[in-house]
């Protein structure tokens, strides 16, 4: 779907893009995580057509998006951290902007749809400027997603959302993205990404720290365990030291942390021992790593 | 206009925009009701008649109601609406939209003629009435005015070069901030106005004289090509052939927003075009020079002298208005060391072509007056008096005219090093302070100490006038070192 290779964008004094390559496959919402000034507004522009990187590729749908960058304005949307509307239009005429713009046949139709999908109807025929940052911003992704593009680029879209709103964006992009459409999502909320992204992919100092589908569990691979005790036992460190399945031991008292590389019922069978050792266990279970640990320990790790 | 301009989407925008009851009918009140004053002042004006030596009263109300449309015209359409063509671009950039501008499925040609006409949209509303009361009262001129329709039609196609060239100045003025705050565009509303008041003013002068005179102004014939033309249709000519030019600069200005590259023929094709203009007729020039029958030779080195003029000037003006983003010299060097002819099309910096096309029409000058029969200089009355002063000497001329590039060279050398510097946001400011230091406060100096032989160092001034290339090549070449150097650090942009 988008292929990068080599990427380079260079401002007056600086290299914000330093050669990256990476691919996102059709079909996926990807959270573009990475510290302040990590280049990831300058990477959606480049993927936009908005911004000429210093040299690199870029193939969207199999389209060189360099040497045809109008072409790439029409499979793609991009709605930035500002949204950018036409204050003195109304929602409606903002749209039928947008939509004549992009050349939409039927455009009332599709207008009609779009504010449906939206929940916009409410606001229809008010002037842009009246509205609060939530529902500027579902006019925003509106006129992004209005000419039906196959790629949506979203750059911070929750920021400065109230939790109501970004209910209504995780929701919008899980329907989006239900429909076919595949999504590069910027933000620094990593739990909302967390709630619909498949991918994720982290940059740091202008370069790709790290790209991986997010939920990915390999049968028999190593899992990392918690052990819970309702009181610090002495026996626990020595059945779990010498348990030939227990790696990377912490922990101390009441709780251990430990990698453990045998399947289900290699679990349930530590289990039984530790209770027959007479273990105060209060559980044992996977430890769920969320987005922000996956991030900060790709971050810190690199 | 077709119905499919007005389903250009900038153009319905505009529409809804600016085309409220309240403006649709103020727009013609307020016309009609200044054209209504000019009327009255002009129903009962006094002519001198020389037959009866008395004055007579006689009605030139039309008269006055037409000269004030033109007025209006000029004001409304001209005036105004270079200022709302600037502001529909630097607003959409100021209030963040014009991301989505850059994203439309329209046609740079659509775009063009969207943003042309969508942002002037309310103005050609008022130019529209002024020209409909023009056409009213024609027939009650009381002035022979002969090529009515041609100076009616050079005044729409003026406001449409206006209009182009506000907008090609405002997309230049946003490629150059570089995306660092918003975009002011006064200054550049002033040059075009600037630029174009001196074509329109010859109109209304005009149309003044003939409404004193009672009789059509003068309208001389100039040779085009060998042809006989009226200086009116010669004008006119000429304002649509810029017109053209605009309108395509606009449109490439356009392609480089949708991220489309350019390449730099059009802007050679555009010099080429003004040196042919310019050599061949210019309106003044050639009345002048068939006056004072000095022969072709000597009139192809004065026109040559007036392209140097015209072309040192558009230069100074291109370094100035286009981006010297250090990011497309690098990409414009990386292109000259892959020899990648595409490349090096691309990004070759249009004032560095003007530079060389100026060159190489000194150069022309300078091989014409040393092999051709130019004649004496100092008969050349608007050269004469400058002659006068310093002794005429076969190598003054050539010696002053091989400064000028060379002095154009370490002017635009200390811009560039100046806007080398990775926080150049004040380089201009300080280039126009050397420029001022190096140009007039130290040759004043100069003269003010009684050292006025030394002023040659810094100006193509005083008895060492022929002298003065060789002072500005060593400043050339000390200012490329170092311009050199800087470029080379800059270079080294660490990958890490």
């Amino acid at each position: 779907m988008v292929k990068v290779e080599s990427l380079i964008f260079e401002y007056p004094g600086f290299r914000a893009l330093k050669n990256i390559s990476f691919e996102l496959e059709t079909g996926s919402v990807t959270a573009l995580v990475g510290p302040n000034g990590a280049g990831k507004t300058t990477l959606l522009r480049c993927l936009a057509s908005l911004s000429e990187p210093f040299s690199g590729q870029i193939h969207i749908n199999g389209i060189d998006i360099l040497e045809n960058p109008q072409v790439n304005h029409r499979q793609t949307g991009y709605l930035s951290d500002t949204f950018g509307l036409y204050e003195g239009l109304t929602v409606r005429q903002n749209l039928e902007f947008i939509g004549s713009a992009q050349k939409i046949d039927k455009i009332d139709a599709r207008v009609n749809e779009v504010i449906g999908l939206l929940s916009l109807e409410e606001y229809a025929d008010k002037d842009a400027k009246v509205l609060s940052r939530g529902w500027r911003q579902r006019l925003g992704v509106a006129m992004a997603m209005l000419h039906q593009p196959s790629f949506l680029i979203l750059d911070e879209p929750a920021s400065g959302l109230d939790p109501e709103a970004r209910i209504h964006l995780s929701w919008l992009i899980k329907s989006l993205n239900q429909q076919g459409i595949t999504l590069l999502v910027s933000s620094h909320i990593l739990a909302e990404l967390e709630d619909y992204s498949t991918h994720l992919l982290v940059m740091q100092n202008g370069k790709i720290i790290d790209n991986k589908k997010l939920g990915e569990k390999l049968p028999n691979a190593t899992r990392k365990l918690i052990l819970k005790l309702s009181a610090a036992f002495e026996a626990t460190v020595e059945v779990l030291f010498h348990h030939p399945l227990v790696a990377g031991l912490t922990g101390s008292g009441e709780e251990y942390h430990f990698q453990f590389s045998g399947d289900i019922e290699e679990q349930r069978k530590l289990l039984k021992e530790l209770v027959i050792r007479d273990v105060p266990v209060l559980s044992l279970e996977e430890e769920k790593t969320n987005l922000q640990d996956e991030y900060l320990r790709t971050v810190r790790g690199k | 206009m077709n119905t499919s301009l007005f389903k250009n989407p900038e153009i319905r925008r505009n529409m809804w925009l600016d085309f409220s009851l309240q403006r649709i009918v103020a727009m013609p009140l307020v016309i009609v009701l200044i054209l209504f004053i000019a009327y009255w002042n002009g129903k009962d004006s006094s002519v001198y008649n020389p037959e009866t030596q008395s004055f007579d009263i006689v009605n030139k109300g039309f008269d006055y109601v037409f000269l004030g449309a033109i007025l209006l015209f000029f004001a409304i359409v001209i005036a105004w609406g270079s200022k709302n063509a600037s502001d529909g671009i630097v607003e959409e950039y100021n209030n963040r939209t014009w991301d989505w501008q850059r994203s439309h499925n329209l046609s740079p040609w659509e775009m063009t003629l969207g943003k042309l006409l969508g942002t002037t949209l309310y103005n050609w509303y008022g130019g529209a009435i002024c020209l409909g009361i023009m056409l009213f009262s024609w027939p009650f001129l009381t002035g022979n005015q002969t090529e009515l329709v041609f100076k009616l039609l050079t005044l729409i196609i003026t406001a449409i070069a206006c209009h182009s060239l506000s907008l090609i100045l405002a997309l230049l003025a946003i490629r150059k901030s570089e995306g660092r705050g918003k975009v002011r565009n006064g200054f550049y509303i002033l040059v075009v106005l600037y630029g174009f008041s001196s074509i329109i003013s010859p109109f209304i002068t005009g149309f003044q004289e003939s409404l004193q005179s009672n009789q059509d102004a003068l309208l001389p014939q100039i040779n085009w090509f060998g042809i006989s033309i009226s200086l009116g249709l010669y004008q006119f000519i000429s304002i649509c052939i810029f017109a053209s030019w605009a309108l395509f600069a606009l449109f490439r200005n356009f392609r480089t927003e949708y991220q489309y590259l350019n390449g730099s023929f059009a802007w050679i094709g555009f010099l080429a075009y003004l040196i042919i203009n310019q050599v061949s007729t210019n309106a003044e020039w050639s009345i002048l020079l068939e006056k004072m029958n000095f022969g072709f030779t000597t009139n192809l080195f004065i026109s040559l002298l007036y392209l140097i003029y015209i072309l040192g000037f558009q230069a100074y003006g291109v370094i100035l208005l286009e981006p010297k983003n250090f990011i497309a010299w690098k990409k414009f060097y990386q292109a000259l060391q892959e020899r990648n002819w595409k490349g090096i099309n691309h990004h070759f910096p249009l004032w560095l072509l003007t530079f060389l096309t100026f060159s190489l029409v000194v150069l022309a000058a300078i091989v014409l007056w040393m092999v051709g029969d130019v004649v004496d200089i100092g008969k050349i009355s608007f050269l004469s008096s400058a002659i006068k002063e310093f002794g005429f000497s076969d190598l003054f001329i050539p010696g002053i005219l091989l400064a000028l590039p060379l002095f154009m060279a370490r002017d635009f050398s200390i811009l560039l090093y100046l806007h080398a510097a990775p926080r150049h946001k004040r380089a201009l400011g300080a280039t126009i302070l050397y420029l001022v230091v190096l140009y007039l406060i130290l040759p004043f100096l100069l003269f003010t100490v009684d050292a006025k032989s030394l002023i040659f160092l810094f100006l193509p001034f005083g008895s060492f006038a022929s002298f003065s290339w060789l002072s500005a090549l060593l400043q050339v070449g000390l200012i490329l070192f170092f311009l050199y150097a800087k470029f080379n650090k800059r270079l080294q942009v660490k990958a890490d």
